[in-house]
């Protein structure tokens, strides 16, 4: 199927897969610590972020024990970034569960994930991808010199691959569908179907904001591609 | 009645007056003018400190010409204090059900309309949306302003995905990743991505 | 028959010192209104209003509807600075004429809001479509629901006060709506820094446009309110009442407060009686002869239910007075010869200014009345002007049984008065006279700043 990047590394981390593929021709030693690196800071968001560990900064927001505005930056970033989100999709992105608590969940994924990729980048490598839960963000291109190529999984059928698509350098790529809905949306027409397609795929420089856009796309339905392509450089495609 | 004032007496105040009020108009902010600014910065340093802001971006896209759009719309919300929208002129038009690809532009030298700006928490934008002779939407332009905050963000010159239109069934044609929604871990290991992973470095 | 004579006891007593003169000059209020619009227009134009014209219809509007806000709320501050009272800018002007602007600007302040208004949806409506765009204007966007109230309650009271409305509700009534646009403008503020893109997006504009709100509730506070508290510290008794034609009363308002008072004849005052259920009602009266620390005189004449209250009024009674208004003083007189026209109740301060003017003035007074039996005064005024070696004409009766068509043009005028091209004319009575006398006094030569006139705007 497949190119073969030279080192790979897999873990478990916010309940999913995370995929690092690297391409530089680096020892396997230095892609090691990197990787850790990678993984300590996944670690360390989840901690701060789950909703389901009682000791994470969110939920010690949601229950009153510290407030927004003295929670780390980081956490401050992601709710200001939430907020953003919120406003500019018109509610339909919301982080906020219907009883008022607070789920950044989806963004924080997106977030992460390229923070993490940039601690690859401080690792001094140039030609990676990191992967996790399906969102993707790459940079450089290939040690074949050609650009990072991303299979699109048929929403209805995950070991098949509905098309593909030739990444630009540097850019990520997220994917959004039925799987995702009710866990991370919580925006006005959560409870809908959308019967129009099955899964959005949003290409564009950033991870962070492709998995929001993606989400919200998502959940706009047959409004969804114009809502993204409004950013520059986000283009969006759904498959049925 | 008192002595006429003088000339001086007369001409002070409102002098006076207009030297503070444009004093004052220069110093306010100025949205306007025509293009943002665009920022680089390193990939991956996109820290957004509390209160940040940002916006550029100004490439210009091109749009599937067939994707044909009534209106593009900012969504009006507390924070827009702008009454959004461009509106394409004289057209009836329908959305097409969008499972097309984005590729490259037609003949973009229609009617532009450049739409209010409207402000988010994170900055200013304004989108200028051109048209096709035949009114179709064909390219979309985002003029941003600078504010107090800055956002760094990497623009990639080069900016389109090229897309492979087939199907291509598992095993074909030198794929590096997948990406789907998001699977949980224990849907992961029997997943495409898991093969992926899983041949030996080397 | 011969008519009884008014008492003068009041002019044996020493008269009032006249209140401080205004240094302000038209220029200084011009230089004033320029920049105010100068920095409101200019702080548009800045952000972009004037590049937006034509670009697109939504910015079209959107343009437009922020400045038509910004011009509706100058307007609103200008004329409630008008409302002040301030005395440094009333003894330039004249209460009767800053009353006539804040009308004038009241008018141009709903014009601007209702222009504000439909461009403000017209550009949301562009698209939400026009009902949604009503629905988000009107509760959806924060502050929205207030501002909404408090525009209906600006319209309510602009459209209360023009004459046709006006004439039909009492004056009490007028006054409590009137009042309600306090709140109204109150309650529009908020969306002006919340929602208008001038101020939510440029601190510096948002720190002026707050400044100068807050400087203007203080001055409002500070002028027109806490004279009112001061004047109700202050108050003054009737200390006598005489009939003098039907419907006409004297009244004398005396008090150790009047030791410190100044005002001079010709002005007049706002005048309410502490007796309840009244005091709440406000009346202009004008000073019928020249003011002393013995007393105030006014002449009142019985017009309404209000008015009627004074014309009944027991000795005693304790009345609060707010003034001395107006500008139809004697100092506009230097030593030329003056002519004084008196319509109504307008006679009252052509009395009390007449009583300040010497033989050099030569004093012709033109008196018109409708019947015989509001001819107040007569016999006072035939005195005085005698004895300043003057002469009284007095014209009586319905327009519609005059034997000219216009009492005022300015042939009849110069046949009764000659010399009318040299003399400083003064003229008080209800609106429509004074207009009549300006006109005719300028077609026969009189030169524009010459005519002083003190409108009956109540």
């Amino acid at each position: 199927m497949s190119t073969e990047t030279r080192l790979k590394f897999v873990g478990k981390s916010m309940g999913t897969a995370v995929s690092v593929h690297i391409d530089d021709d680096v020892s396997r030693v230095s892609a090691e610590r990197a990787w850790e690196s990678v993984y300590v800071f996944l670690r360390d968001i989840e901690d701060r972020f789950s909703t389901f560990l009682p000791t994470s900064e969110i939920s010690r927001i949601n229950n009153g024990e510290l407030h927004m505005l003295d929670a780390s930056p980081d956490v401050v970033e992601v709710l200001d970034a939430c907020t953003w989100l919120e406003h500019l999709s018109n509610g339909v992105f919301n982080a906020r569960r219907p009883d008022g608590s607070i789920d950044p969940a989806g963004f924080v994924k997106g977030w992460a994930a390229e923070r993490a990729a940039g601690l690859l980048l401080q690792a001094g490598l140039k030609s990676y991808y990191l992967r996790i839960g399906g969102d993707i963000q790459t940079h450089g291109l290939q040690s074949t010199g050609e650009k990072w190529r991303v299979g699109i999984v048929d929403p209805h059928d995950s070991s098949r691959i509905r098309s593909s698509v030739d990444i630009p350098e540097n850019w990520a790529v997220a994917t959004s569908g039925t799987a995702e809905r009710g866990q991370h949306i919580w925006g006005k027409d959560s409870l809908a179907v959308n019967p129009q397609f099955s899964s959005m795929t949003v290409i564009g420089p950033h991870l962070m904001w492709a998995d929001a856009f993606a989400t919200i796309g998502f959940a706009l339905g047959g409004t969804g591609i114009e809502w993204v392509e409004k950013f520059p450089d986000y283009t969006a495609f759904t498959l049925s | 009645m008192s002595q006429k004032p003088t000339l001086g007496r007369q001409i002070f105040p409102a002098v006076a007056l207009t030297v503070v009020g444009v004093g004052f108009i220069s110093l306010l902010d100025n949205p306007g003018g025509n293009g943002g600014v665009a920022l680089e910065g390193a990939f991956g340093a996109t820290t957004v400190p509390m209160n940040a802001d940002t916006t550029t971006v100004l490439p210009e896209v091109a749009v599937d010409p067939s994707v044909v759009v009534p209106q593009t719309t900012l969504a009006p919300s507390p924070l827009v204090t702008v009454a959004p929208v461009v509106t394409p002129a004289p057209v009836d038009v329908t959305t097409t059900p969008s499972t097309q690809q984005a590729t490259s532009a037609t003949t973009c030298d229609g009617v532009a309309i450049t739409g209010p700006v409207a402000s988010f928490r994170w900055g200013n934008i304004q989108l200028r949306a051109t048209f096709s002779q035949k009114n179709v939407l064909c390219k979309v332009k985002v003029l941003t302003y600078p504010t107090d905050h800055q956002k760094s963000i990497y623009i990639n010159q080069n900016a389109l995905p090229i897309y492979n239109q087939e199907a291509i069934a598992a095993g074909g044609a030198n794929i590096s990743v997948v990406s789907g929604a998001t699977e949980s871990w224990r849907a992961y290991t029997a997943d495409l991505q898991a093969i992926l992973d899983s041949h030996p470095a080397g | 028959m011969t008519r009884p004579a008014t008492a003068s006891a009041v002019s044996q007593a020493r008269p009032l010192p006249s209140p401080k003169e205004s240094r302000v000059l038209d220029t200084d209020v011009g230089a004033i209104i320029g920049a105010l619009t100068l920095v409101v227009v200019g702080l548009w134009s800045r952000h972009g209003g004037v590049a937006a014209l034509g670009d697109s219809a939504a910015k079209t509007y959107t343009s437009l509807a922020q400045l038509t806000g910004l011009l509706c709320s100058e307007a609103g501050i200008l004329g409630l600075i008008l409302v002040t009272r301030t005395p440094v800018v009333e003894r330039r002007y004249g209460l009767d004429r800053m009353f006539n602007w804040h009308r004038l600007l009241g008018e141009a302040m709903a014009i601007f809001l209702a222009l504000h208004i439909a461009f403000s949806i017209a550009a949301w409506a562009i698209p939400d479509g026009t009902m949604n765009a009503i629905q988000s204007l009107t509760g959806k966007e924060p502050y929205m629901a207030l501002t909404t109230v408090g525009s209906v309650i600006v319209l309510i009271v602009t459209i209360s006060s023009l004459k046709w409305f006006r004439n039909k509700l009492s004056y009490e009534m007028w006054y409590f709506v009137h009042l309600t646009a306090y709140f109204g403008l109150a309650a529009s503020f908020s969306h002006q820094i919340v929602l208008g893109t001038d101020f939510a997006d440029d601190a510096l504009a948002r720190g002026f446009w707050v400044g100068i709100h807050l400087a203007l509730v203080v001055w409002l506070i500070w002028s027109r309110w806490g004279r009112l508290v001061v004047a109700v510290a202050r108050p003054l008794r009737v200390t006598a009442v005489t009939h003098e034609a039907q419907g006409v009363t004297s009244v004398v308002l005396s008090g150790t407060h009047l030791r410190k008072a100044k005002a001079l004849g010709g002005q007049f005052y706002l005048v309410r009686q502490m007796v309840k259920g009244r005091w709440w009602q406000t009346n202009p009266f004008s000073l019928s002869a020249q003011p002393t620390n013995a007393g105030l005189r006014f002449t009142v004449k019985s017009r309404g239910e209000s008015s009627n209250a004074f014309t009944n009024i027991a000795l005693g009674t304790r009345v609060i007075v707010e003034g001395p208004y107006g500008v139809c003083t004697p100092d506009v007189v230097n030593s030329e010869k003056v002519l004084l026209v008196a319509g109504g109740v307008g006679i009252g301060p052509v009395v009390s200014f007449l009583e300040q003017l010497g033989s050099e003035h030569e004093p012709i007074i033109l008196y018109r009345a409708t019947s015989e039996k509001e001819v107040a005064h007569i016999n006072e005024l035939e005195a005085l002007a005698t004895a300043r070696n003057g002469r009284v004409h007095t014209l009586i009766g319905p327009r519609a049984t005059l034997k000219v068509a216009d009492p005022f043009s300015p042939e009849v005028l110069l046949k009764v008065v000659p010399d009318l091209a040299q003399r400083v004319v003064i003229v008080a009575g209800p609106e429509s006279m004074v207009k009549a006398v300006q006109r005719g006094a300028k077609a026969a030569g009189v030169p524009v700043e010459n005519i002083h006139a003190e409108r009956a705007w109540w």
